[in-house]
């Protein structure tokens, strides 16, 4: 059995890109990124401390912040949840340390570097390509730089990430992310697939 | 004029470009026309009188407005990107190439043979069909009638138009871009607001793009492009122009359609290239939308050739077109004046001015005396001339006396005006009669609403500027300040709705649907006082006019004839969307294979390349794989034949995978399942139902104890999402003191379920390292390990009655498993399984499948979970309902096993209340799954049927589509009863 193939099965490794949609936008599949979903069992400031002493980044504690720090990036997802990617090679470590901190599992960390695709979607139509599929932001001033949410994206659930002025960070749970590209490239040339396509 | 052929095109003036003229076809015909006009503008320059017949009748019928309020000019057309089926000639700007027809007539719009329904209109009048196709019965006529109705030609093909959507969030929308608009938006310049500006024209301005008045000391159109281009280059006002405001919605959410139209050469095609569908929360709403001119009602007054005034300023002005040459203009305000005067200095000949008032308030009497022209004051139009053109009008004193009759093929009409409050009004927004103003307006506003200019009541141009200044102040101040109020000031009409004399069933109030002043008397005469009974029993504002320009004049006819003030009757209700709106718009990118999400298992590819056939479980999973069989039924038979005599592979990715951590999680889950978790030891799998509050199952699944502090929640593919939902929402709500982690972990893992005797030594020479025996890992038992840093977990459950384990790994691995299992596998005689067969290899087991052996009403104890419910002590969601009346009584369906005695069951069979009866009788229950068994050797099912555990052996019959089965009723297990193949 070959274990060696990172992310093998959908989207397929060879699909990765960049590939180049409509409207200058570039689209690529991050078959680099692992991440680890937290969720806490009680209230977050008990376990703060610790939090990000083991995750070695200051863990985001308002509504739709990101924390950045050398290779790791952390995106608040809930007051009790919090999403983390970071390198796929340092996935396993980090999960063996956040279970050997909390045995009683007051935060629990879950595997997830398999539960979702990253893509980056960038360009300057890269904005207008994303709002085609839903309210990225109810701010009148948008999604902020270096801010995330999750919200759904042509009906997907998609944890949006506005990493600079227009590149965006995707993470769409896996079984959906072909739908999901494919959506992104029909949405950009503004037309449905053609027969046999999709 | 009429530099054209018959038309009537001005020499000069306008806004069309006539460097560029456009070629096009009406109903067959070769014209032209140039950029910049509208298909009504270059009908009319083209001398076209009738554009389409009206939908009862089949009367002849012109252009009587200019746009979107036009209830008469409906076509089909064909440009460059695709076919309309129905579309007003008003709203489509020409393009090159364009071939439109009219949607009404037969053969053709100018001669049609339906036009004979007038010979019998005495018969057909409003509520007709209600009363006359009552015999033999409405079906002996429904087909006739249906060919007659509908508006439209459609057409297979497929529109080559760019279509996109847009979500947007602002601060202030305004909709429409006229004087007081643009003074709003003019207003908020360099503010921190957002402000979207919406209109339904290529430019902003409206009126003032080819009015002659001056706007603060400018041309008005110099002033309105200059304004159009300061807000252009603004940071913080977006300008949305061919862009319709269609619906407004809870929450401050407005859908919009903007165009974006190509005029078309020999080298691209012209038409309407991209559509855009918007979506747009606004924090606040300036309504600029202005009004409509209203029509009058009189005999005769649907002729072609009969305008509203404002459309006869607007083709004068925006197009260079004359409606005829001879205009006459009937009014009961000073806007009729004007109109007369613009279509004097246009170079028309201006028969009359007929005004229903006995003085005009502010008429310029030198200019109009000056230029020559007629007056009749205090005075109606009473009876009209011309079939397909208008060629004279009888022109009377209302008070009576002598009848002058007027030589016109044209009749310019303003009744007044009509606010456009239909956005405000989809937001409940309650239109009350303004007296003074003569019409319907929106008084109280949805909250951060303002409505300014003429959609507030009639204004003039200073008013409409010095609203939208004060608005936006107010706007500015964020909410310290309010805008002005506006003074109330009578209008200057004077209503006139009706006039007393002449015959009512020639005087139209909807030209669309031929209502007339009869219909309208007969509803009053039958009881249909209310405004939305005579809506339905007259046809009045129905269709794709919607009453636009009919709604007023209709309501206040019944207001007359039932003694009502017209306040009183008040008006029908506003629904979106505004104008008509493409379902291809709306679908968007929705077609075909993104019709909507689809998910995909890890090792989708691979089923499909081991020629799996595909079906949407929600998941697209193999229905069954095509190298089984040559049919489906054949591969079915063999994949369950395998699992029973060798092994079978299976994927079960979908499966939920609900990881409950932290020091409550057992507690938690115990909240949830009907079965006791409390016992449940670290490595061991129990399975269970919940239940919702009224104590039905909703779900089933296994537990898994990974150590004391996580739980495995294995709801089922359906349901996943939905659970986990479920255990934040009463985690977060109920019990927020319960230290509990809830993770979705269902996507991080492929699963693989191989089931069969020889289970067991499949698993064993994959190399995952695991010992299998039955002594160190019995049914129901879970254990991780890893093999070359790959997690992998693995369960012994079972769903088919055969030994079985889940194999899981994260998903990246998926494709590889299943290849390496199918590899292996071949060794020990495996096959993939498809969902057909593991459904059936548990119906033949007697496995719940909940949803398909289940209802909205099964309780556990309807399943056979009594004893598991009645031994748990602790509490539970839905255990209180379980003791009510209902759900405790003896008369419960419940789940039993059927075996046919004679015949094949189907699921959905109805069980026969008395063996020996026949349908229509009482049913005891139904079939909820059913197949034919190899193991077994006969067709078996699962039912739901009334008191059926107390009815084992009794034989039932099974009614479905048309047939009769005999069946005993059975326990719920068919095959392996003793368990001893699972537990092997």
């Amino acid at each position: 059995m070959n274990m060696s193939v990172p992310f093998e099965g959908y989207p397929a490794a060879e699909t990765a890109g960049p590939h180049a949609l409509g409207d200058g936008v570039e689209l690529s599949v991050r078959t680099d990124v692992a991440c680890i979903l937290f969720t806490a069992a009680v209230d977050v400031h008990e376990l703060l401390d610790e939090f990000t002493d083991i995750l070695g980044l200051p863990v985001p504690s308002s509504a739709g912040t990101v924390a950045r720090l050398a290779d790791r990036t952390a995106l608040w997802l809930s007051p009790r949840s919090w999403l983390v990617h970071v390198p796929a090679d340092q996935e396993d470590d980090l999960l063996t340390a956040f279970a050997a901190a909390f045995p009683d599992r007051r935060l629990h960390a879950t595997r997830f570097g398999d539960a979702l695709c990253w893509l980056r979607l960038s360009g300057a139509g890269a904005a207008s390509l994303l709002q085609q599929g839903g309210f990225i932001s109810l701010e009148p001033g948008g999604l902020g730089i270096d801010s995330a949410k999750r919200t759904l994206v042509a009906g997907v659930p998609v944890i949006v990430h506005r990493a600079e002025g227009e590149l965006w960070l995707l993470a769409v749970e896996r079984s959906r992310a072909r739908y999901f590209i494919e959506w992104l490239r029909a949405a950009s040339v503004g037309g449905p697939p053609q027969e046999g396509e999709a | 004029m009429s530099a054209h052929g018959r038309g009537f095109r001005l020499e000069s003036g306008g806004l069309v470009d006539r460097s560029k003229p456009l070629r096009f076809q009406f109903n067959g015909r070769p014209m032209q026309g140039f950029a910049g006009d509208t298909l009504a503008s270059a009908l009319l320059a083209n001398g076209v009188r009738v554009v389409g017949r009206s939908f009862k009748y089949h009367r002849p019928r012109g252009l009587q407005g200019v746009g979107l309020e036009d209830p008469n000019s409906m076509v089909a057309v064909h440009d460059g990107y695709g076919h309309d089926p129905a579309i007003r000639a008003g709203q489509l700007l020409l393009a090159d190439g364009l071939q439109a027809r009219s949607v009404s007539g037969w053969p053709t719009s100018t001669f049609d043979i339906g036009a004979a329904a007038q010979l019998i209109s005495p018969f057909i009048k409003a509520g007709f069909y209600y009363k006359t196709f009552m015999w033999p019965g409405w079906k002996w006529y429904e087909p006739m009638i249906r060919r007659c109705t509908g508006y439209g030609r459609p057409e297979m093909r497929t529109a080559r138009r760019r279509r996109e959507t847009r979500y947007h969030t602002c601060d202030v929308l305004i909709v429409g871009g006229g004087a007081a608009g643009i003074a709003a938006a003019r207003g908020l310049l360099g503010s921190s607001l957002r402000v979207i500006l919406a209109d339904d024209q290529p430019a902003l301005g409206g009126v003032l793009r080819w009015s002659h008045a001056t706007v603060e000391d400018r041309p008005a159109a110099s002033w309105s492009a200059y304004q159009q281009a300061a807000l252009a280059g603004s940071d913080n006002v977006q300008l949305l122009p061919n862009t319709v405001v269609t619906g407004a919605y809870e929450g401050n959410l407005f859908t919009l359609l903007q165009n974006r139209h190509e005029i078309g050469d020999a080298e691209t095609p012209g038409g309407v290239a991209m559509e855009r569908m918007w979506q747009v929360r606004a924090r606040h709403v300036v309504l600029a939308t202005g009004s409509i001119d209203r029509p009058m009602v009189f005999a005769g007054n649907d002729r072609p050739g009969i305008m509203l005034a404002g459309a006869v300023e607007r083709f004068l002005g925006e197009f260079a077109v004359a409606p005829a040459d001879r205009l006459a203009v009937f009014t009961n305000n000073d806007a009729g004046y004007r109109t007369a005067l613009a279509a004097r200095a246009a170079g028309l000949e201006v028969a009359a001015i007929v005004d229903t008032r006995n003085a005009p308030t502010a008429a310029p009497q030198a200019e109009l005396d000056a230029a020559g022209i007629r007056r009749f004051t205090g005075a109606g139009i009473i009876a009209t001339y011309g079939y397909k053109g208008l060629r004279a009008v009888d022109v009377a004193p209302l008070a009576g006396g002598r009848t002058d009759r007027i030589s016109c093929s044209a009749l310019a009409v303003s009744g007044g005006v009509t606010p456009l409050i239909h956005l405000a009004a989809q937001r409940g927004s309650k239109p009350s009669y303004d007296p003074l103003a003569g019409a319907f307006v929106c008084r109280r506003l949805p909250p951060g609403w303002y409505g300014i200019g003429d959609v507030a009541g009639p204004c003039d141009m200073r008013q409409a500027l010095e609203e939208g200044a004060s608005v936006a102040e107010a706007l500015r101040s964020g909410g310290t300040a309010a805008p002005a109020r506006r003074r109330a000031t009578p209008a200057d009409v004077s209503a006139f709705w009706r006039p007393e004399a002449n015959k009512s069933s020639e005087m139209f109030v909807d030209l669309q649907n031929d209502v007339t002043v009869a219909d309208i008397e007969i509803a009053a005469s039958e009881g249909y006082v209310s405004v939305e009974h005579l809506k339905r029993y007259t046809t009045l504002g129905m269709g794709t006019d919607q009453g636009r320009t009919s709604n007023i004049n209709g309501l206040a006819v019944m207001a007359m004839l039932t003694g009502q003030q017209i306040g009183e009757l008040g008006t029908t209700t506003f629904r979106p969307p505004y104008t008509g709106v493409r379902m291809g718009t709306i679908a968007h990118i929705r077609q075909k294979g993104l019709y909507r999400p689809k998910r995909l298992m890890p090792a989708h590819d691979a089923h499909v390349a081991a020629g799996a056939e595909m079906m949407d479980f929600g998941w697209h999973r193999p229905d069954w794989y095509r190298g089984n069989g040559p049919d489906r039924e054949a591969a079915v038979t063999m994949e369950m034949a395998a699992v029973r005599s060798d092994v079978g592979i299976f994927d079960a990715s979908p499966l939920g995978k609900i990881e409950v951590a932290g020091p409550d999680a057992r507690t938690f889950l115990n909240r949830f399942y009907v079965s006791d978790l409390a016992t449940l030891r670290p490595g061991r799998i129990r399975y269970s139902v919940m239940l919702k509050e009224d104590g039905t199952v909703f779900d089933d699944g296994v537990v898994t104890c990974v150590d004391e502090t996580l739980f495995i929640a294995g709801p089922s593919s359906a349901q996943a999402d939905f659970v986990a939902s479920w255990f934040e929402r009463w985690r977060q709500t109920e019990w927020p003191n319960l230290q509990v982690a809830v993770s979705p972990a269902t996507s991080n893992w492929a699963c693989f379920a191989i089931a069969g005797p020889k289970a067991r030594s499949l698993l064993g020479d994959l190399g995952l390292g695991i010992d299998a025996s039955a002594a160190t890992f019995p049914h129901m038992t879970f254990g991780e390990t890893t093999v070359g840093g790959m997690p992998v977990r693995i369960s012994r459950v079972s769903f088919t009655g055969e030994l079985q384990y889940e194999i899981a790994v994260p998903a990246r691995f998926g494709r590889s498993l299943f290849a390496h299992l199918v590899k292996v596998g071949r060794s020990h005689g495996a096959r993939s399984v498809g969902m057909e067969a593991w459904l059936r290899l548990r119906l033949e087991k007697g496995y719940l499948h909940v949803g398909t052996d289940t209802n909205g009403r099964t309780t556990p104890r309807d399943i056979g979970m009594a004893e598991i419910v009645d031994n748990k002590s602790t509490d539970f969601i839905g255990k209180r309902s379980l003791s009510l009346a209902y759900n405790a009584s003896g008369e419960r369906e419940e789940l039993v096993g059927l075996r046919a005695v004679q015949g094949a069951l189907a699921a959905g069979g109805r069980v026969l209340a008395m063996v020996d009866s026949r349908p229509p009788c009482p049913s005891h229950g139904y079939v909820t799954s059913a197949c034919f068994s190899a193991a077994v050797g006969s067709h078996i099912g699962l039912g739901m049927v009334l008191r059926g555990r107390s009815r084992m052996g009794e034989r039932v019959m099974i009614y479905d589509d048309g047939g009769l089965v005999e069946a005993e009723i059975c326990p719920p297990r068919f095959y392996d009863p003793e368990n001893e193949r699972l537990r092997a």
